[in-house]
């Protein structure tokens, strides 16, 4: 019998051809979407559950936005002075806060990721933010003369040497996804990234009479249980502190709600890819039962059961939807790497989490919906073509 | 020994009118007979072949195969009795467009239950097709696509030939080849049941019937 499937499929290419085409383009958009849309909402977790920092201390007067400084790498010269730190003591409901300073790579070295990419100069001391996600020989704080890299950087530079701003340090670590801006984010301990800014060349015409050690970027807020967090933020604008300040969970909350509208509209433009796939199939099936009709008949004459005749006309089409699903996933998947590149210049969001595990859950998805698409779409001329008289399909078939 | 016996046998259509192909249908078909049914054309003839084959059922009266009642038999066990029993050779061509000659034989022995690739090898160089067995049906004449289905209705050793109208598309020598081999199987044990609107063919049978009226009666 498979034989025969077989055959049905392989000498009638054109038409095999069209019903793949049609089920790998409707898989390649379902795996697309549905890759697309675990990757944010993993993302989004992951950001909710490992940022650490319940609100962020900004410089007053910087531009910087909630998504750009938390979602992206973007490399953000922003500073104020240090003493807010101390300022930021006085404020009540923080567990705990930690400063973090920021500057850039910009020259290309043998081992450098070839891009601007951000620089965080952290306190091993105070720090709560990268320790959950640091290995036992980082977890008590680094050199000024070792590095940790985020997670996106290639594996391969552990152990490495690695030349910033013209100063070598050794890469002792790797950070586990975060989903965030810190997976391609290079930390250093912070005095050592203070001295570098007055050692590089290019980084010192921002420093012109000034000293870096004197300045931070941000500070990294930890709330205590219970504290609410808008009450934290009219707290610190009253309070008269140099800084304001952004809360991570609404800046997660805003991100995920555009995600969720363009998420709709992909889901709408997929279901109506799918409609239009579903009746083409169906079409396509109802063609093919019509005009093997006498063929059908022929084969219930020479002894094959009404179920074997159902058995192959599913069998056919499920076939053709396999084939035309695994292709589809694969293409779906070859194409993830640029539309995840895409998405994350659009919404300035660090999708690290796509995995080896995501893309075979939605290739093995992609696979089961068009087997399931095949089937749905042949049901019904399957059925209709096993109960059909065998006398009336022989004599009949031709007229109809 | 008897293959199957039709007894009262009664068929109706209804296109718009009632037209009764087969009124009162009595014919009992043994081991080794050679029967040719007559009549023109339209007459139910075809109709007969069909019930006899178990692909319409009458509407009254019994018609036994090999002992059995086939008003009682479910679709399996018909169908089984049809690959196992039961070999067609319908009036229009029809074969299995997307296998070869050769795989067209192959697939209906084996839906029999049975694998003779020798048989099938025979069967193609009986009728003159030994060079157009890799050839599918729509690649060959309408003569070859007869002999081909003649081949077909012999490939699993029927107990039971239907031929309707088995000269058709054939030239002189194959019709007359046709008819030798029908005789042929007739003396290995097969029942043979040829509708024929031509008198010259029929006169090669050991019983010649003509069916008009709904009813069948000797020549």
């Amino acid at each position: 019998m498979f034989m025969l499937i077989w055959k049905n499929i392989s000498r009638r290419r054109t038409q095999s051809l069209l019903t793949v085409t049609i089920t790998l383009l409707t898989v390649m958009v379902f795996v697309m979407v549905m890759g697309v849309f675990q990757t944010v909402n993993q993302g989004l977790a992951l950001s909710r559950e490992r940022l650490g920092a319940d609100a962020v201390l900004i410089p007053k007067y910087s531009n910087i936005s909630g998504g750009d400084l938390l979602f992206t790498a973007m490399p953000e010269n922003i500073y104020m002075p240090a003493h807010v730190l101390e300022d930021a003591r006085q404020l009540e409901g923080v567990a705990a806060m930690t400063p973090q300073f920021y500057a850039q790579t910009l020259a290309l070295s043998c081992c450098d990721p070839g891009v601007e990419a951000r620089i965080i100069g952290y306190d091993s001391a105070s720090d709560f933010i990268l320790k959950p996600y640091l290995g036992d020989n980082c977890k008590d704080g680094i050199t000024p003369e070792q590095l940790i890299m985020g997670h996106g950087f290639s594996k391969d530079l552990l152990g490495c040497n690695y030349m910033i701003l013209g100063r070598i340090f050794k890469v002792i670590g790797m950070l586990e996804p975060t989903g965030t801006g810190m997976d391609n984010t290079i930390f250093l301990d912070m005095p050592a990234l203070q001295d570098l800014c007055l050692e590089s060349e290019t980084l010192r015409e921002n420093w012109v009479n000034k000293d870096p050690h004197e300045y931070i970027s941000v500070i990294m807020v930890k709330l205590q249980d219970g504290v609410d967090p808008k009450a934290f933020v009219k707290q610190v604008t009253n309070s008269g502190i140099d800084a304001a300040c952004i809360l991570t969970g609404d800046t997660i909350s805003s991100l995920q709600s555009q995600l969720e509208v363009t998420m709709k509209v992909m889901f709408a433009l997929w279901a109506a890819s799918l409609l239009i796939a579903v009746l083409s199939l169906v079409g396509r099936f109802n063609a093919l039962a019509k005009e093997r009709k006498k063929e059908i008949g022929l084969l219930r004459a020479i002894g094959l059961r009404k179920g074997q005749v159902f058995g192959l006309i599913i069998g056919e089409t499920c076939t053709m939807a396999l084939i035309g699903g695994i292709l589809g996933s694969i293409f779906a998947l070859l194409c993830m790497d640029p539309v995840v590149e895409m998405l994350r210049d659009s919404f300035k969001l660090s999708p690290s989490v796509w995995s080896g595990r995501l893309a075979v859950l939605c290739g093995l998805a992609g696979v089961a919906l068009a087997v399931c698409l095949g089937f749905c779409a042949a049901l019904a001329p399957a059925m209709r073509s096993a109960s059909m008289d065998p006398q009336a399909a022989i004599t009949q078939g031709e007229v109809n | 020994m008897e293959i199957c016996k039709l007894e009262h046998i009664h068929k109706d259509y209804r296109m718009g009118e009632t037209v009764t192909p087969l009124k009162d249908i009595c014919l009992s078909v043994n081991s080794g007979d050679f029967i040719a049914v007559e009549g023109p054309s339209g007459i139910g003839k075809s109709t007969l072949l069909y019930v006899m084959g178990t692909l319409l059922q009458s509407d009254d009266g019994s018609y036994r195969f090999a002992g059995k009642d086939i008003a009682k038999l479910n679709d399996s066990e018909k169908s089984a009795l049809r690959a196992q029993k039961i070999g067609f050779l319908f009036q229009d061509s029809t074969m299995i467009q997307a296998l070869t000659l050769r795989e067209n034989l192959l697939f209906t022995q084996g839906i029999s239950g049975k694998k003779d690739p020798k048989q099938v090898e025979e069967l193609l160089y009986l009728f003159g097709l030994e060079d157009r067995a890799d050839f599918f049906p729509h690649q060959l004449s309408g003569g070859q696509r007869r002999r081909a289905m003649a081949a077909r209705a012999l490939i699993h050793n029927p107990e039971l030939i239907l031929a309707d109208e088995p000269t058709n598309d054939l030239d002189e020598h194959w019709s007359t080849e046709m008819i030798r081999i029908l005789k042929e199987q007739t003396q290995k044990g097969t029942a043979v049941v040829m509708v024929t609107h031509n008198s010259t063919w029929s006169q090669h049978a050991t019983r010649r019937m003509r069916l008009e009226d709904g009813v069948l009666s000797d020549i």
